[in-house]
C-alpha cells in the first residue's frame, strides 16, 4: 500500500493546547478569552485537552466544559485531586506548592502528551490558564521553528520586598537549574546580559522554562516526561515537575529557546492580578497593525538562499536568522529596510542586498546576496506588561529606575513610552 | 535576467500540456518545445499555448530508450535562446510551484536545485515510500545559467533513459531553492491510467535500469 502525504501546500499542523486547571472562574475566563483570540496560521487546526484539578466543584469547571464543548477538544481526567497542598490565597508571599501537587500536574500534564501522541499531534503547547496572550502567541512560536520554544512573560514572584531586599520582575525561563532550581546567569551569560536580550524581545537558547511553551512532536516521540528524576534532589524549586523536563530536554541535547517577542500578562496574584484584567485583556486584545512604520517593532525571519563556504571546500545552507527590534534602529541592510516597509505581516519576499566590503562576515563582503525576508509580525513600540510597570518611575514623569542594568537604546525607549503616555 | 522554459515532450496533448505551458509562460521570456514527433495534436496544441515549437527530425531515434540525444538537442537550444541568461528544464506533467524569477537574480549560484513530489491518486497528496522518498528530500538541479554552469563542450550520461536533463559536467554552485516554497508538483503517476502506461513502458526497456530504478518501476504498478 503506497505511502501517501500531503504536498507542502496541502500540510497540515495539529496542535494539542492545555494543562492542569485549577483557576478561578475570573482569571479563567480571561485566559480563554484571550486564547479565543490567537491569528491562527493557514491550515492549522487546534484541540483543546485539559485536566481539572479544583479540589471542590467549581463554577470554572462548567464554564471550561462549555467552552471546550464549542470547539475541538476534550476534557480528561487527571490524578485524585488534593485540598490543601496548592494555595495561591491573597494571605501569602507567592504560591505554595506542596510536593503532592507538583506530582499531580506533573502526572496531568504527562497525560495530555499522552493524549497528543495517540492523536499524532504535530505539537503540544503547554499553557497555564492564567495567562492572558496578544493576539500573535501562537504565530510567533510557531514562527520560531525550533524543538522547544517558551513565549517569556514577566511575573513578580514573590509579594513582598525587604529594605535589603528588592522584588523584581524576573522572567519564566532560565538559563540553569543550580543551586537554586532557576539561575538567571550562567552559560557564559551574567543576569543583566540575559535580561537585556529579553527585553530586547530577542530569540534566545534557555536550558529552563516554565508554562506557555511549544514542544514539537519529535520531542515527545523521545519519551520526555515530567516524573520526578531519580537524581535530583525533589526539594525546593528543584522538585517542580517542569524541572524535571527542562534537565531532561538538556540531558537529551534538545535545544530549548525563549521567545521574548509577545507581549502576555501573567495573573498571579489575587487580588492585584486579578483587578488588572479589564485592562490588560483591552490592551492585548489590539490587533496588530498590517504594516510597519519607523519606530516599530518588528520580528523578521532572514535566510540567505544561495550557499556559504563550509571549510575544506564545503558548501552549506546559511540557518534561518531571526531578527526582532524597532525598525529604524536594528542594523539592516538598506534594501532590508526598504522591503520591511512595503511588506504586510505575514509575507515573504526574496531581496537582492548588496553588502558592503567592511562586513562581518567575511563571505558577505562586496557580494550581492539573495536574502529571502519574512515580516512575521509587527506592532507598536512598547514594553511588555509588568517589566513596563516596574521600569517606569511614573507615568509623565520622563524619569527611569535603572533596574536592570539596561543599555542606554533601551532607556531611551522606555523615556520615549513614558513620555508618550 | 532572461529567463527560458524548455521541454521535451511527446503526445502530451490530452494530459498536461496545456496548464504546464501556461505556468511556464507566466514567468518566462520564451517557452521552447521540442516535439519528438508526436502523433497527436501536441504541437497545435503547444503552439496555441504560445510556446516555440521545433520538431525532432525523423532520422532521430525516439527519445524514450535513446534519451541522450534528444536532451542534448534541448540544451542546445535552450542555451542558444537564454543566451547570458538562465534556462529552466521542465517536463510536459511537471508544475513548478514558486516563482523562479526570484531566484535567478543572482552570480552566486550557477544552477538551481528543487525538490519534487510524485503525486499519487490526485494533486495533491505525494507518494513517499521506498524509492519514492527521494524525491523530496533530493534536490535536484532543474535551473541553469548555461553560459556559466556549463564551461566547457557538455557531456552526458549517454543513458538511455534517465539519462539527466543537464550535462554531466556542471561547474559552479549550486543553490537548493527553498523546498517549503519551491518545488515541482509530478503528476506523471497522480493518475491511474497514466501509472499503468508507464510501467509498461519501463517493462519494455528494464535491461536499461539500475536495480534501484527497477524497483521504483515495479512499485508503480502499486495499488
Amino acid at each position: 500500500m503506497p505511502d501517501l502525504v500531503p504536498t507542502p501546500d496541502h500540510q497540515s499542523q495539529f496542535i494539542v493546547v492545555g494543562t492542569s486547571v485549577r483557576k478561578n472562574l475570573d482569571v479563567l475566563q480571561a485566559h480563554l478569552t484571550s486564547l479565543a483570540w490567537q491569528e491562527i496560521p493557514e491550515r492549522t487546526r487546534l484541540h483543546f485537552v485539559y485536566v481539572p484539578d479544583w479540589p471542590q466543584a467549581n463554577p470554572a469547571e462548567d464554564y471550561l466544559r462549555t467552552w471546550v464543548k464549542e470547539r475541538e477538544g476534550e476534557i480528561l481526567r487527571g490524578s485524585p485531586t488534593t485540598a490543601n497542598d496548592f494555595s495561591d490565597a491573597p494571605g501569602i508571599d507567592s504560591h505554595s506548592w506542596a510536593l503532592s501537587s507538583m506530582r499531580r500536574v506533573g502526572q496531568n500534564k504527562q497525560r495530555i502528551i499522552r493524549r497528543a501522541l495517540e492523536l499524532k499531534a504535530d505539537a503540544v503547547w503547554y499553557l497555564d490558564a492564567d495567562i492572558l496572550l496578544d493576539t500573535t502567541v501562537l504565530k510567533s512560536l510557531l514562527a520560531t521553528e525550533k524543538p522547544i520554544t517558551t513565549a517569556v512573560y514577566w511575573t513578580r514572584w514573590s509579594r513582598r520586598g525587604s529594605e535589603t531586599r528588592q522584588i523584581h520582575a524576573a522572567p519564566q525561563v532560565w538559563l540553569g537549574h543550580f543551586p537554586s532550581g532557576y539561575e538567571l546567569r550562567g552559560r557564559g551569560m551574567d543576569e543583566a546580559e540575559f535580561r537585556q536580550k529579553l527585553i530586547d524581545r530577542q530569540l534566545t537558547q534557555v536550558w529552563g522554562f516554565g508554562a506557555d511553551t511549544l514542544v514539537r512532536r519529535a520531542v515527545l516521540e523521545t519519551g520526555i516526561s515530567f516524573d520526578p528524576l531519580p537524581d535530583i534532589p525533589q526539594q525546593g524549586l528543584l522538585a517542580g515537575e517542569d524541572r524535571q523536563f527542562c534537565i531532561r530536554a538538556e540531558r537529551m541535547h534538545i535545544q530549548a529557546f525563549a521567545d521574548a517577542w509577545s507581549d502576555q500578562f501573567h495573573v498571579y496574584h489575587a487580588p492585584e492580578d486579578v483587578v488588572a484584567i479589564p485592562e490588560m485583556l483591552q490592551r492585548l486584545g489590539t490587533p496588530h497593525p498590517k504594516k510597519a512604520q519607523l519606530g516599530d517593532l518588528v520580528s523578521l525571519k532572514l535566510e540567505a538562499l544561495e550557499p556559504v563556504p563550509h571549510g575544506n571546500g564545503q558548501w552549506q545552507a546559511m540557518p534561518r536568522q531571526h531578527v526582532r527590534g524597532r525598525l529604524g534602529q536594528i542594523p539592516l541592510m538598506p534594501e532590508l529596510e526598504e522591503a520591511v516597509y512595503g511588506l504586510e505581516r505575514g509575507a515573504t519576499r526574496v531581496v537582492p542586498v548588496h553588502f558592503p566590503v567592511h562586513h562581518p562576515l567575511n563571505y558577505f563582503r562586496g557580494r550581492r546576496r539573495l536574502i529571502r525576508l519574512t515580516l512575521v509580525d509587527v506592532k507598536k513600540f512598547g514594553f511588555p506588561p509588568v517589566l513596563d510597570a516596574e521600569l517606569f518611575v511614573g507615568p509623565m514623569s520622563g524619569r527611569v529606575a535603572d533596574t536592570t542594568t539596561l543599555t542606554q537604546q533601551q532607556l531611551e525607549g522606555m523615556k520615549e513610552v513614558a513620555l508618550a503616555s | 535576467m532572461r529567463l527560458v522554459t524548455a521541454l521535451l515532450c511527446k503526445n502530451e496533448a490530452d494530459r498536461y500540456l496545456t496548464r504546464v505551458l501556461e505556468r511556464c509562460r507566466s514567468f518566462s521570456d520564451q517557452v521552447l518545445v521540442l516535439d519528438d514527433r508526436s502523433t497527436d495534436d501536441t504541437v497545435a496544441v503547444a503552439k496555441a499555448a504560445g510556446a516555440t515549437v521545433r520538431e525532432r527530425s525523423i532520422l532521430k531515434d525516439p527519445a524514450w530508450g535513446h534519451e541522450t540525444p534528444a536532451r542534448a538537442e534541448l540544451w542546445q537550444w535552450m542555451t542558444e535562446e537564454a543566451g547570458d541568461g538562465w534556462g529552466l528544464i521542465c517536463d510536459a506533467d511537471m508544475l513548478l510551484e514558486g516563482n523562479p524569477r526570484d531566484l535567478i537574480d543572482t552570480w552566486e549560484v550557477s544552477a538551481w536545485a528543487f525538490v519534487l513530489w510524485d503525486c499519487w491518486d490526485g494533486e495533491h497528496q505525494a507518494r513517499v515510500d521506498g524509492p519514492w522518498a527521494h524525491g523530496p528530500l533530493t534536490p535536484r538541479p532543474w535551473l541553469f545559467r548555461p553560459s556559466a554552469c556549463v564551461q566547457d563542450l557538455a557531456q552526458w550520461s549517454g543513458r538511455g533513459l534517465h539519462s539527466g536533463h543537464a550535462p554531466t559536467n556542471l561547474v559552479g554552485l549550486i543553490g537548493v531553492a527553498p523546498p517549503d516554497r519551491y518545488y515541482w508538483r509530478h503528476l506523471a503517476y497522480s493518475r491511474k491510467e497514466d501509472r499503468v502506461r508507464k510501467h509498461a513502458q519501463y517493462l519494455d526497456h528494464s535491461a536499461q535500469l539500475s536495480d534501484f530504478e527497477k524497483a521504483h518501476a515495479m512499485s508503480i504498478a502499486d495499488a
